[in-house]
């Protein structure tokens, strides 16, 4: 037995090198669940190649009122670093989905001044503050605190900006790589100015962030005239369920809709958290987001959220596995 | 058709005239099997170790309960691995078998199984602490919480209790207090414990969801070895026995208190066979059917007979005495891979002692020609030497010498010296020997002592 000891050993090195060669590392993502609780939103990438700040300063943004807005929909993101500062804002880079959701109305901004937000509650513990650290794998660490904590800027509203909201001109929700799981919430919000100077710098440990704004102002106002383009060929639309997959915390199932290649709507068929709660806190955070990778990406090649990745797994799964079944 | 001249068992010959040739031969694998075996066992693991790897981030580990967490991943995994791997070893896969001997198997299965048992103990400790971290709740509530809420969960608790007590009634102290059949229905609950655990794994792992293609080499693991072991444990026996029809022919005493079985059947020129081999044999008579006893052939079959001696030591070897022909004989085999395709070399030093005589009286009968045999005989008095003549025979019927060492061990010594003396060249030999466990590990060292290369010492032993 000793004798033929090494090859056991070699079977070994060979076996555990090429399986964490081939074996595809399972996104590692990063949902400050812990200190601020509306700091939810950070989304990386498991890769971590590159991690992108984006610092918006709006410098001279003055009472410069957009002429007209483009209004982009849902863009994913392109394989390059893009800086498109016009008024649909969307700052986007590799393995960055950017989500643009103009608000239905549309355009106005006068906003002089930039209106930063640094989504930087308090907790109650005093442990505030920039987080984003997020345990990988801990669902619901330190998830008793939440709840209790600072202000939610983030509205996670599924795929649609609640069409109430019409004084801002923009929400731009920015999914970007993290070299790490530190990141700083640095949250900070661009008007559509025209005169707009959108830096993108990369640095290691810095996300973006989104959030509502809250300028009322309406300035004199130029409607969008511009369609979404969706260049779809099939027009017939479809749904299906997906799998119900049990991601450790509870199961669920999700529903997508299609027309066409195109992903119209994403919802969740079915949601059983095991009777927790704080389960079913987490969900409800996370899951919205999930949705708006998935419309971001059209496809169910998203990012895992962090401090959820088994509720991003799980998504994920289902996902796809109702997509297979729409033969997409 | 050498052998047909006897009609019943009382006459059958069993010395070298008899001999029935035309037997098929045994297939035996190349060694280099043990090796791609053994290379395999190894990808397994690196393989599990890194699927288990990939689910881990630093943040994670840091996180509350992030060491126990994943301490209790990767016990769990390499223990799930070390649970297919000791099945593996006691299917009886033929291919292992005749390469290694079952006694070599179950000995590694039994290397195996503290280690395999407390990496799960450890599984099951820490992911309660981990889980009770991240959820903040007491490790009770936690436990109550996997059992209510998780998926399969309670079946993988009662699969561990199975688990369990076939690993407590294995340690020596217990298992030497209880009977056989107590141990061996215990054990055999492991079966259902390994079934129990499985769906928990592929359920609730982080390793296996969303992980299509590494849950389908596992599920397809498990259940190749699940049609395995139904094959070769069940399958198999049923269908030779059913082809055999075995039944018992003669009893008779053949040294003190040692009995030569013959047995009876169909279709034995089929039976591919080799000297020193052993078949499991289950008497179907009231007070031995429950139980099957390891005992080798003493000579090869003469079909339509078969015979193995045994002597009696004590529980049912006892009963054999009393057997009636025409009971009916269930046997599961041929194992063991103490047979002369282990030789290296052309010259062969057989060492018997005892009942260790039966492997090596077949073993004798069924060596190649051209091979040299130095046959020496270890007993306390010549009348307890069975199958003496035969022996005498077969070495005679062949280049060789018998040698006989009789007497009382403190009175006559069986070193080094002596072996030498009667075995001039023996590090240049294949050492084959058979005997009581004491006798063996006494005359291995002296072996070892005298230059005999481990590769050229081969032994047998019954007490697994």
């Amino acid at each position: 037995m000793m004798r033929r000891a090494p090859f056991v050993l070699v079977g070994t090195v060979v076996g555990l090198s090429s399986v964490l060669t081939f074996r595809s590392t399972p996104a590692t993502i990063h949902l400050s669940l812990s200190g601020g609780a509306g700091s939810v939103g950070v989304v990386s990438t498991g890769g971590a190649t590159t991690s992108t700040t984006v610092h918006s300063t709006a410098t001279s943004s003055t009472s410069t009122v957009p002429t007209s807005t483009p209004a982009p929909t849902t863009t994913s993101a392109p394989m390059s670093n893009t800086v498109s500062s016009s008024n649909g804002v969307a700052v986007s880079h590799a393995r960055c989905a950017t989500t643009t959701s103009p608000s239905v109305p549309a355009t106005t901004t006068p906003a002089p001044t930039t209106s930063t937000i640094h989504s930087i509650p308090v907790s109650p513990n005093g442990t505030g503050g920039p987080s984003g650290v997020g345990g990988d794998d801990n669902e619901g660490n330190d998830g008793t605190d939440m709840s209790a904590s600072g202000p939610i800027h983030v509205k996670l509203a599924a795929s649609s900006v609640p069409s109430t909201r019409t004084a801002h001109a923009v929400t731009t929700t920015t999914i970007c790589t993290a070299a790490n799981g530190a990141t700083p919430n640095v949250a900070k919000h661009k008007h559509p100015t025209t005169t707009t100077t959108t830096t993108v710098h990369h640095t290691p440990t810095t996300t973006v962030h989104h959030t509502p704004t809250t300028t009322t102002t309406k300035p004199p106002v130029t409607t969008t005239s511009v369609p979404p383009t969706t260049t779809t060929t099939v027009s017939a639309t479809r749904t299906a369920v997906g799998a119900t997959y049990n991601y450790n915390f509870g199961t669920m199932s999700v529903s997508v809709t299609v027309n066409g290649k195109t992903i119209k709507s994403v919802k969740v068929a079915s949601l059983n958290d095991f009777g927790s709660g704080q389960s079913a806190y987490i969900d409800g955070q996370a899951i919205p987001l999930l949705i708006n990778e998935a419309m971001a990406a059209q496809s169910a090649k998203i990012a895992s959220i962090s401090g959820a990745s088994y509720t991003s797994a799980g998504f994920q799964a289902s996902l796809q596995s109702a997509l297979t079944k729409l033969g997409l | 058709m050498t052998s047909v001249q006897h009609r019943t068992p009382e006459t059958v010959n069993w010395g070298p005239e008899s001999a029935f040739t035309r037997r098929p031969l045994r297939s035996v694998p190349s060694r280099h099997y043990v090796s791609l075996a053994l290379t395999i066992a190894g990808l397994g693991l690196g393989a599990i170790v890194a699927v288990t790897l990939t689910t881990f981030s630093m943040s994670g580990l840091h996180a509350a309960g992030g060491w126990w967490l994943y301490s209790g991943r990767l016990s769990g995994m390499i223990g799930a691995y070390g649970l297919l791997l000791m099945t593996v070893l006691i299917t009886r896969l033929p291919v292992l078998e005749k390469s290694l001997g079952q006694d070599h198997l179950v000995r590694w299965h039994r290397l195996l199984a503290p280690y395999t048992y407390w990496l799960l103990f450890v599984h099951v400790v820490t992911l309660i602490v981990a889980y009770a971290q991240m959820q903040k709740t007491g490790l009770v509530a936690q436990t109550i919480n996997f059992v209510l809420h998780y998926p399969d969960m309670l079946a993988a608790f009662v699969g561990f209790g199975l688990l369990t007590m076939a690993a407590a009634t294995s340690i020596r102290q217990a298992r030497r207090r209880m009977k056989y059949e107590t141990w061996w229905s215990v054990h055999l609950y492991t079966y259902l414990g390994l079934a129990l655990v499985f769906f928990h794994e592929i359920r609730t792992g982080v390793v296996f969801i969303g992980h299509p293609l590494t849950t389908a080499a596992w599920e397809l693991a498990w259940a190749a070895l699940g049609i395995v072991v139904l094959a070769v444990r069940v399958g198999l026996p049923l269908w030779r026995n059913f082809r055999w029809q075995l039944k018992v022919a003669s009893v008779t005493e053949v040294a003190p208190k040692t009995y030569a079985v013959v047995v009876e059947g169909r279709n034995l020129r089929r039976l591919a066979v080799s000297g020193g081999q052993f078949f499991q044999w289950r008497f179907m008579t009231k007070g031995l059917w429950t139980h099957s006893h390891p005992y080798s052939i003493s000579a090869m079959p003469r079909p339509p007979y078969m015979r193995l001696t045994v002597k009696s030591l004590g529980d049912q070897s006892s009963a054999l005495a009393t057997l009636q022909p025409g009971t009916r004989v269930f046997a599961e085999g041929p194992y063991g891979a103490f047979t002369h395709h282990k030789s290296e070399t052309k010259q062969i030093v057989m060492i018997a002692a005892g009942i260790g005589i039966t492997p090596l009286r077949s073993l004798l009968e069924d060596l190649p020609h051209g091979v040299a045999v130095n046959f020496i005989m270890r007993a306390n008095a010549v009348e307890e030497i069975a199958h003496r003549d035969e022996i005498r025979e077969f070495v005679a019927a062949r280049a060789g010498s018998y040698t006989e060492v009789i007497g009382l061990p403190n009175e006559v010594p069986f070193d080094g010296a002596v072996l030498t003396t009667l075995a001039p060249a023996i590090a240049s030999s294949d050492v084959f020997m058979c005997g009581p466990d004491g006798f063996m590990n006494f005359v291995q060292g002296v072996l070892t002592a005298l230059n005999v290369p481990a590769s050229q010492i081969h032994y047998e032993r019954f007490t697994f």
